[in-house]
């Protein structure tokens, strides 16, 4: 017998020379921040860059996580669509996990935006601005205008989630939390550095969407109004007095509009009362997320467009399935019987040519401007489609059907249908004869109303409740016939109800409600359509979402997650 | 140009290896056994990192270091051989464990695998030092409430309702093992005379699948979309959203017979000018035997999410083939 046995033992090193596995590269032609700046142009490009950014922050997630929670908005599953694995009805329920979407997109994009304003700040900084006939004043502005943007981002990410990682340059590594305080004074230093050094408006000049000195202001102020929240810390003194410098024409010169729609109008970017804005214009950067989110399948119809809809989103209702009012089940919600009857807003949307339009809203029977009825596709398919301020499956009640009669319905998250919930217009939708007007309107981040009801709200709390009645009503008399207010705001109607009534109707859909909300101590504590109170005081503040503590383990979760 | 890594290296491989070669019984039976040690620093990976500094939420860095250690074992038999019979047969086994050892710069973790919409069912994978390769992050199932809501177990090893209290990523655990304890592969090769025959099969033991298919199609929630006969039958109950537990892990063990054929070589003298011409018929990937439920067992074992059964798996045909081979 022949045996061979081989043993073979091998020890292979995959040696490292550093001179052998560089890559040695060779540039044909690169573009460095020291050779992109060829004139005026390059330098706004950068500037603008992280405001093409704050176009984007201010839709989709972050709104969604600001309306969506709260008691104006729901996206109830229709049938067989939007039940979206549950995730509609666990924000409606304030049942959100660490691993949410929207929560991540908000995470992530208020900390690119100060990434990118950061970045766009260091490449600005050496530039010497005489090589461009510019000036060090216009340097100072650009510079401050970043500053501005990062401290706008700030805040918005203390709203949602309190302290976050400060970074003041892009250099260096993972930073942990900061404190909410930490947080809150990094905003405030920013803002009252860049506040002198910011232009003001002069009136009469259109806005394009760069920040005024009057918008820093209106931030600061904002901060202040929300203090107790962000640091437990009421500071309603500190804020009525930059929101009354705004209103005094101490920062800029801006006014009131006349009618109710000039601040979201096509041409609002003219509108004395814009404080500052996005633009949007047709095939350029537009404003228009929403969309799809809003509007039926066959809503392109009413509106005379080409657009697809996805049919998700809606009032919450105001009506229970028999048609009586929710108004004795709960304060809040209800949005569209908020609005008195007489008011002009409440109309329905129609596009009146040459770039004028009526109402706001989409309700009732959905019809063509020729008069035309537009049929549904899912419950509905090819009958009428009627919009209701209701919640339930209408479609299912009849003889020999789920329900005898609607006294049976449930109205919950559920039980939506293609028909329900009344939809919000108040971006305009021009038809296709001028579609060139399309997303035209720019996005009003912050309006002189905005800062009336600031001011009133601090003078209610600071005790001034006639103060605070007369500004409000300031405001509301533009949308009604001659002026004529049905319901102005008064001493004795004007409680924490009203006022947050008052916010809803003046700023539905301007994704701010959850941050009134928690203003008012109502955003845990109060019930709504379909949303019992938690009473859990951890949930005015998202969780730092997974996806941020996977990039970045330092940072500590919140309480309560 | 945002997010760029001026630092990024080449990974770097150092491996150990002990073989032995041997064969004894007059060649007829041959064999080979190979121990290996494999580490890999400064592994190349699309990693999620802090915004700011970065821009952007993901980067390509060298994310850390990992190590591969296991054996292959070949055992070759030629158990006949006589002037008309020869009948030949090869078993493979092999076993390999993976282990990340550390992870760069202040990161004590990294989480991966971040399960699609609909729903937001969070990330399954953690990557943890001095952890396994292939370990499931995920919540632990602990039944369903009389009305078909999910229970998970805490922290604490207490079962809660998802509906009454939010599950939070403390409750989390390392579940399973996504990386197969043992492969193996058998052949056997028989010839009579003029005709052969062979027939190969392969099996892997001891490890979990995540059956991501059951997971977004058996619920009877899921809507506008065709389901699993599950969600009708077994599921039909349940209420609750989906929740990335390991309810869904199941056991892969399979055996597989991937190829059988059958040939015939016709005599010389039959086939005037032709050097030689052989009539076969083969079929492959014709049975599994598993009990796993969803596809494919033989999911991705590669990587650092290894034991996924993806939503767009395609399922395997069978092939049957016959064939002439001639060589002029």
């Amino acid at each position: 017998m022949k045996t061979t046995i081989k043993i073979t033992i091998t020890a292979c090193f995959l040696a490292v020379f550093a001179g052998c596995i560089k890559l040695e590269q060779e540039f044909y032609s690169q573009v460095t921040p020291q050779t992109f700046f060829q004139s005026e142009k390059d330098i706004l490009a950068a500037v603008n860059r992280p405001f093409t950014h704050a176009r984007w922050y201010m839709g989709e997630d972050r709104w969604r996580l600001q309306e969506y929670t709260a008691d104006n908005f729901a996206i109830t599953t229709k049938g067989r669509h939007w039940y979206n694995g549950g995730e509609n009805e666990r924000y409606h329920y304030h049942r959100w996990t660490v691993d949410e979407g929207w929560i991540w997109g908000a995470w992530r994009g208020t900390l690119m935006g100060v990434a990118l304003a950061l970045d766009a700040k260091t490449d600005l900084e050496p530039l010497d601005y005489s090589r461009f006939a510019l000036t060090d004043e216009d340097k100072a502005a650009h510079l401050n205008q970043l500053n501005t943007l990062v401290a706008y981002f700030y805040m918005r990410g203390l709203d949602y989630f309190g302290g976050m990682p400060i970074f003041t340059t892009l250099e260096g590594e993972n930073l942990p939390r900061s404190t909410d305080q930490e947080l809150f004074s990094h905003i405030e230093s920013i803002l009252q550095e860049a506040i002198p050094l910011l232009n003001k408006k002069e009136g009469g000049e259109p806005e394009q969407g760069a920040i005024r000195q009057a918008a820093a202001v209106a931030m600061l102020a904002q901060l202040y109004f929300n203090a107790e929240a962000y640091i437990g810390r009421p500071m309603y003194q500190e804020s009525l007095e930059l929101a009354q410098g705004i209103v005094d024409g101490q920062y800029g010169v801006y006014a009131l509009d006349a009618s109710w729609n000039g601040p979201h109008g096509f041409n609002n970017d003219r509108s004395p009362e814009i404080i500052w804005s996005i633009p949007s214009a047709f095939n350029r950067l537009q404003y228009d997320w929403f969309y799809a989110d809003f509007y039926h399948y066959n809503s392109r119809l009413y509106f005379n467009q080409d657009m697809g809809g996805n049919n998700g989103a809606h009032l919450t209702p105001s009506r229970r399935p028999d048609s009586t009012l929710y108004r004795s089940a709960f304060n809040l919600g209800a949005p569209y019987e908020k609005f008195s009857d007489g008011d002009l807003r409440k109309r329905p949307y129609r596009f009146l040519g040459n770039g004028n339009y009526e109402g706001m809203f989409i309700n009732g029977p959905h019809t063509t401007s020729a008069g035309a009825v537009i049929v549904g596709g899912e419950e509905y398919n090819n009958q009428p489609l009627v919009f209701r301020d209701q919640v339930g499956r209408f479609s299912e009640v009849g003889p020999g059907r789920r329900f005898g009669s609607v006294n049976e319905l449930t109205s919950r998250m559920a039980d939506g249908e293609e028909n329900t919930g009344v939809r919000l217009v108040k971006v305009p939708i021009p038809t296709l004869a001028e579609n060139t007007l399309r997303w035209g309107a720019d996005n009003p981040v912050i309006r002189l109303a905005e800062i009336y009801y600031m001011l009133a709200e601090c003078k209610w709390r600071l005790g001034d409740q006639a103060g605070a009645a007369t500004l409000i009503n300031e405001v509301r008399k533009r949308n009604f016939p001659n002026q004529v207010d049905p319901n102005p705001v008064t001493v004795a109607n004007l409680d924490k109800y009203r006022f947050l009534d008052e916010w809803s109707i003046e700023f539905l859909g301007e994704g701010r409600r959850r941050t009134d909300l928690i203003r008012w101590d109502a955003f845990t504590t109060e019930s709504w359509w379909d949303h019992q109170p938690s009473n859990s005081n951890h949930l005015k503040r998202f969780p730092v979402p997974t996806e941020a503590i996977a990039g970045n383990n330092s940072l500590e979760q919140n309480p309560g997650y | 140009m945002h997010n760029q890594n001026q630092n990024i290296r080449w990974e770097v491989k150092k491996e150990y290896n002990l073989g032995l070669d041997f064969a004894i019984l007059n060649n007829k039976l041959r064999g080979r056994f190979d121990y290996y040690k494999r580490k890999v620093d400064d592994l190349i990976y699309d990693i999620s990192v802090s915004q700011p500094p970065a821009i952007h939420d993901r980067t390509t860095m060298n994310i850390g270091s990992m190590q591969n250690e296991g054996y292959e074992f070949e055992l070759n038999y030629n158990a006949v051989n006589t002037s008309d019979w020869n009948y030949t047969t090869t078993l493979v086994a092999s076993h390999n464990k993976s282990r990340l050892n550390s992870l760069w710069g202040s990161q004590t973790f990294s989480d991966r695998k971040w399960f699609p919409a609909p729903g937001s069912p969070g990330n399954a994978v953690r990557l943890f030092p001095g952890q396994d390769i292939g370990r499931f992050f995920i919540w632990q199932f602990a039944g369903f409430t009389d009305d078909g809501q999910w229970m998970l177990y805490d922290q604490n090893g207490d079962a809660f309702d998802v509906t009454e209290r939010n599950k939070t990523i403390a409750d989390k655990r390392f579940i399973g093992n996504g990386i197969p304890r043992l492969q193996l592969s058998w052949n056997h090769a028989v010839s009579y005379k003029n005709w052969d025959a062979s027939v190969y099969m392969r099996s892997w033991l001891g490890y979990d699948v995540f059956n991501m298919i059951n997971m977004y199609y058996s619920l009877s929630n899921v809507q506008g979309q065709n389901v699993l006969r599950t969600a009708y039958e077994e599921h039909r109950d349940i209420r609750g959203e989906k929740e990335l537990s390991d309810y869904w892990l199941e056991k892969g063990n399979f055996l597989k017979i991937d190829v059988i054929s059958l040939g015939y070589t016709f005599k010389k003298s039959w086939i005037g000018p032709l050097q030689n011409l052989r009539l076969y018929a083969t079929g492959r990937d014709l049975f599994v035997f598993t009990k796993y439920s969803g596809l494919d067992p033989e999911v991705n074992i590669n990587g650092l999410e290894p034991g996924f059964e993806e939503r767009n798996a395609y399922p395997k045909t069978r092939t049957f083939m016959v064939g002439l081979q001639a060589n002029f």
